[in-house]
């Protein structure tokens, strides 16, 4: 269960995922990692809740995987993103960036009245 | 795309499951160890590296699950755990499980067989490529709304002109060819086709060449081509037999080539040689007489209709080009599989429903068991509840058992409609099934099986409701602290009693059907046909135009024929006529009354009736009575004074009140005057059900014919002294066919195959229908006295005696019944509309029926309530109370 501190908006997590993986395919761990690096270790992604997402991604068939030999030496499942994931991400960036102007307007709007 | 890929990840997670699972692990454990690579890069030791990587992933299991369910499966993995629990409630209840297999397997079996008789008979009776072009022209009467036989000119005219067919090809079925040669003579249906027959059906002998138009010219090489059947009774399947040649006719013909075993024809029946038409220049031009049929494929894409408008457009232009023969003469263009599938399609409706409510009660009968046990699982569906499990959940677990169960009973029932469509096929006579497409063979193919399996997990929701409703409005605080064997309530005995009045009324829908068809026949058979059907035997004999050009030789012929038959032991009488009655065909001739024509003063409209030329003995023969005046005999000869014998109808349509011995009829076209010198009484002709109709008999030497019937009077079955019959002609002259005997009886039957078959099925499923409701009724009297143990244990010890708690028990039973028999009795009026046309001189409202049949399942109600009733109130109450 994902711990209070780290909760990310419902949602939010697949978009991440899918920006991940759309710069390069990467395994599960290595989504992680740079997931991390990218919010400059702001945003903490639960181990736990990483899995169940992938699958559901891939069952929606917007990532693919298929296995291959990581930077360790170790097999490990590599997930790419779709076309119909290309899709879906830039539809959700879209919609997030409208999101959070709308919000911004609100928040910075109550603050100066 | 999506839609797709969930598909495929659903597939995978049902199908590939093991490699699923194991990929899972794979890629978890790929985790923790770069995990712990990681930390192992920043100074861990390698063993406590491992064990924070792997601590983190605290509770593996409930991720896993989580990702499954992530992939959709959790549903199929509570599925699976609900078959496997059902599997495992089952075989702890094996005789629960086997009555209930066994009631669907009867109910889905038997609709299962009927679905495979309706797909081969009636939604694809044709085997030929492209059976959505095939069409039938018939030559139409538009004034008087029948068809006609189509006249070898006007066929050449349509050919010529509708451009709209690819093919019109036209035939007559109605030859019979007599083979000779090697081997026994015999004698077998034939037909002439145009020839490009075989071509339009799209249909090309599996041996040998198809026709060609030089065989169709006049004067050619005769050649013919022959069934498998013929191929193999005749040339034991020789490959020798194409290219060599038969007697036919007394005529050397060429066999060109054989058709396939799955070659049929079904409008011309069972023929077993095909012979081009060949018609001379002078024969095409005949515009008068039409004698064939017409059977045309439309060009790809054309429709019927547009079939139908050009036809219109060509038959009109022809009655203005010959007014006096193609005046009122239309055409009619009709799909070819609805023709074929046509006759049969009501009567086969029918008994579709019928098998359809035999299967409603059958699950009825289930979903009653499946309630009461739903009910004395509450305590346990109580406490699965109370430890958390959802409701839709258990709602989806009886619903599963119920679909496993029915799904178990369409396996088993696939087994019934397998030999049920054999039973079905069986049940005709060969002859008919030449009529019927696929020659009446029901074919249990994959579509069929899919039927079934529709049907098992339609009717395994449908009637699960009722057990799943039974599990959702469960009471868990009640149940749990209820004492478990004390019944629950009213509602389920509400519907356990609703289920009961449904079942009753059903079943008895399907007994006044069977009670309808049945007494339907009855009558049938006890309507008097005008002459003895029974002992008589009936031998066709055609005598070869060839070798009897002089008439008079084939008279001479036939009687010393009927001699020898006469002499005999056994045989009591032998007569001889081209029409017998119920033969393939009788021959209706224009006739008119000298007297009327006078009185009329111009000359009358022509009527057409039947003329038969018989033998002296024929009356004597058939037992057909002589009302008055005399039958024909010696003094009647070619060079005396033309007499006639007429039917009671006909005396009494021209001449009532008067004495027609002694008047004038004149028939033909030539109106060939005949005296009359004698009446005999009315005969059926070709139907049982027909009304009379003028008929009239001519003495053979007057009217004489080489394609006759031989009617054999004998003391005991005709069947018996066949072989005798035929040894007796041959030792005349070995080269003569002569059919099989048989008898009339049987043939009267076929004649009215459709409905004896139609009463025969629905009989067996009346019975299974009141078997069924019986177990219904039953089960639910014992139910609910079992529930009122207590109660009646108490009545008992309160002083209530045998008789009283019976008669309660039963009051209660009866109510159901006679509320189930009044709801049936109003559907039954429904369905047996589609009967009406089976039925002869009985209504679809028939009282009697009506009231016997309620009658029997009213008693069979009785009988089945009395049973546990008496077990309940003769129990010892002392025991009863104590065991509670």
């Amino acid at each position: 269960m994902p711990r209070k501190d780290a909760e990310l908006l419902q949602g939010t997590l697949d978009m991440l995922i899918l920006k991940a993986i759309s710069l390069q395919p990467l395994h599960g761990y290595g989504i992680l990692l740079r997931i991390q690096q990218l919010s400059k270790d702001r945003l903490q992604i639960q181990q736990g809740s990483l899995y169940p997402a992938l699958y559901r991604l891939e069952h929606r068939g917007w990532i693919s995987s298929e296995w291959g030999e990581s930077e360790n030496k170790r097999k490990a499942k590599y997930y790419h993103l779709t076309a119909s994931g290309r899709r879906q991400l830039r539809a959700e960036t879209e919609s997030w960036g409208r999101l959070t102007e709308a919000i911004a307007g609100v928040l910075g709007a109550s603050e100066e009245s | 795309m999506s839609f797709l890929a969930k598909c495929r990840s659903l597939a995978q997670g049902i199908f590939a499951r093991k490699p699923l699972e194991n990929r899972m692990d794979d890629e978890l454990r790929a985790h923790i160890a770069h995990y712990a690579d990681d930390l192992e890069s920043r100074g861990m030791p390698r063993c406590e590296a491992e064990r924070i990587a792997r601590a983190e992933f605290a509770g593996l299991e409930g991720l896993k699950e989580e990702c499954r369910e992530a992939r959709g499966l959790r549903l199929f993995d509570e599925m699976a755990q609900d078959l496997r629990y059902a599997a495992r409630g089952f075989r702890k209840s094996p005789g629960f499980a086997a009555v209930a297999t066994l009631t669907l397997a009867l109910g889905i079996g038997a609709n299962t067989a009927l679905f495979s008789a309706v797909k081969s008979w009636v939604l694809e009776p044709i085997q030929f490529p492209h059976p959505d072009r095939l069409v039938t022209i018939w030559s139409h009467d538009t004034k008087r709304g029948s068809n006609l036989g189509l006249t070898a000119a006007d066929y050449y005219d349509w050919c010529a002109q509708a451009p709209v067919f690819e093919h019109i090809a036209a035939w007559n079925d109605g030859y019979r060819f007599a083979i000779t040669g090697e081997g026994d003579p015999d004698l077998v249906r034939g037909a002439r086709v145009t020839f490009n027959f075989f071509q339009m059906l799209g249909a090309h002998p599996v041996m040998g060449r198809d026709f060609t138009p030089e065989d169709d010219r006049p004067g050619a090489a005769p050649v013919i081509i022959i069934t498998d059947s013929l191929w193999r009774s005749r040339f034991g399947a020789s490959p020798a037999a194409v290219g060599g040649t038969l007697k036919l006719d007394d005529q050397p013909v060429t066999i060109v080539g054989i058709l396939g075993p799955e070659f049929q024809f079904a409008l011309a029946g069972r023929v077993q040689v095909w012979k081009p038409l060949a018609l001379t220049a002078a024969e095409r031009q005949e515009r008068g007489n039409g004698f064939l049929n017409s059977t045309a494929r439309l060009k790809p894409g054309a429709t019927v209709a547009r079939g139908s408008a050009v036809m219109n457009s060509i038959t009109q232009n022809l009655e203005r080009a010959y007014p006096e023969t193609n005046r009122n003469r239309g055409a009619v263009v009709r799909l070819l599989a609805q023709e074929i599938g046509m006759d049969y399609a009501n009567e086969l409706l029918a008994v579709f429903g019928i098998v359809g409510c035999v299967l409603l009660i059958a699950c009825t009968n289930v979903a009653n068991l499946m309630v009461a046990r739903a009910t004395g699982r509450q305590r346990e569906f109580a406490v699965r509840l109370a430890l958390g499990a959802g409701r839709g959940r258990l709602v989806r677990q009886v619903l599963t058992e119920n679909v496993f169960l029915f799904v178990a009973g369409a396996v088993l029932g696939l087994g019934i409609a397998l030999e049920g469509a054999h039973w079905l096929s069986s049940l005709m006579s060969f002859d008919i099934r030449g009529y019927i497409p696929n020659f009446g063979e029901a074919r249990v193919d994959l579509s069929v099986c899919g039927y079934a399996l529709v049907v098992a997990v339609a009717t395994g929701l449908l009637f699960g409701l009722a057990p799943a409703f039974e599990t959702a409005r469960l009471d868990v605080n009640r149940r749990l602290k209820e004492n478990a064997r004390s019944s629950s309530g009213t509602a389920t005995g509400r519907l356990k009693n609703c289920l009961v009045v449904f079942e009753t009324a059903l079943a008895l829908t399907v007994l006044i059907a069977a009670g309808l068809l049945g007494n339907s026949l009855v009558r049938m058979f006890h309507v008097n046909a005008g002459f003895d059907s029974r002992n008589l035997g009936l031998v066709r004999l055609d005598m070869a135009e060839a070798k009897y050009p002089d008439r008079r030789r084939a008279e001479e012929f036939l009687s010393e024929v009927l001699n020898r038959i006469r002499s005999i032991p056994g045989v009591e009488q032998a007569a001889a006529s081209p029409e017998i009655p119920f033969g393939e065909y009788y021959m209706n001739m224009p006739y008119a009354i000298a007297g009327a024509e006078r009185a009329a003063g111009t000359p009358a409209e022509t009527q057409l009736t039947q003329v038969a030329s018989v033998t002296p003995d024929y009356f004597a023969t058939l037992g057909i009575p002589l009302r008055r005046g005399r039958g024909f005999d010696g003094r009647d000869r070619d060079d005396t004074l033309p007499v006639t014998v007429i039917n009671e109808t006909m005396a009494k349509r021209y001449w009532p009140g008067a004495e027609p011995v002694g008047q004038h009829v004149l028939i033909g076209s030539k109106r060939v005057p005949l005296t009359v010198v004698g009446v005999v009484a009315d005969v059926k002709r070709a139907d049982l059900t027909e009304k009379p109709m003028p008929q009239i008999y001519r003495p053979f030497p007057q009217a004489r014919a080489l394609n006759l019937i031989v009617a054999v009077r004998t003391a005991s079955d005709p069947l018996a002294i066949g072989s005798q019959i035929r040894s007796a002609i041959w030792a005349l002259d070995r080269n003569q066919p002569v059919s099989e005997i048989q008898s009339m009886d049987a043939h009267i039957r076929e004649q009215h195959a459709a409905a004896v078959y139609v009463t025969q099925v629905t009989a067996l499923f009346g019975f299974v229908a009141l078997c069924l409701a019986a177990i219904g009724i039953y089960g639910v009297t014992s139910y609910s006295v079992a529930a009122r143990k207590q109660e009646i244990g108490i009545r008992i010890a309160l002083g209530a005696t045998t008789g009283t708690v019976i008669a309660m028990i039963l009051r209660q039973g009866m109510l159901l019944a006679a509320i189930g028999l009044v709801l049936g009795a109003a559907g039954s009026v429904v369905l047996t509309r589609l009967l009406s046309s089976l039925l002869f001189d009985i209504r679809i409202t028939d009282v009697t029926t009506f009231a016997a049949v309620g009658a029997l399942l009213a008693a069979t109600a009785l009988v089945a309530s009395y049973v546990p009733a008496r077990r309940a109130a003769v129990a010892d109450p002392v025991k009863t109370l104590h065991h509670e």
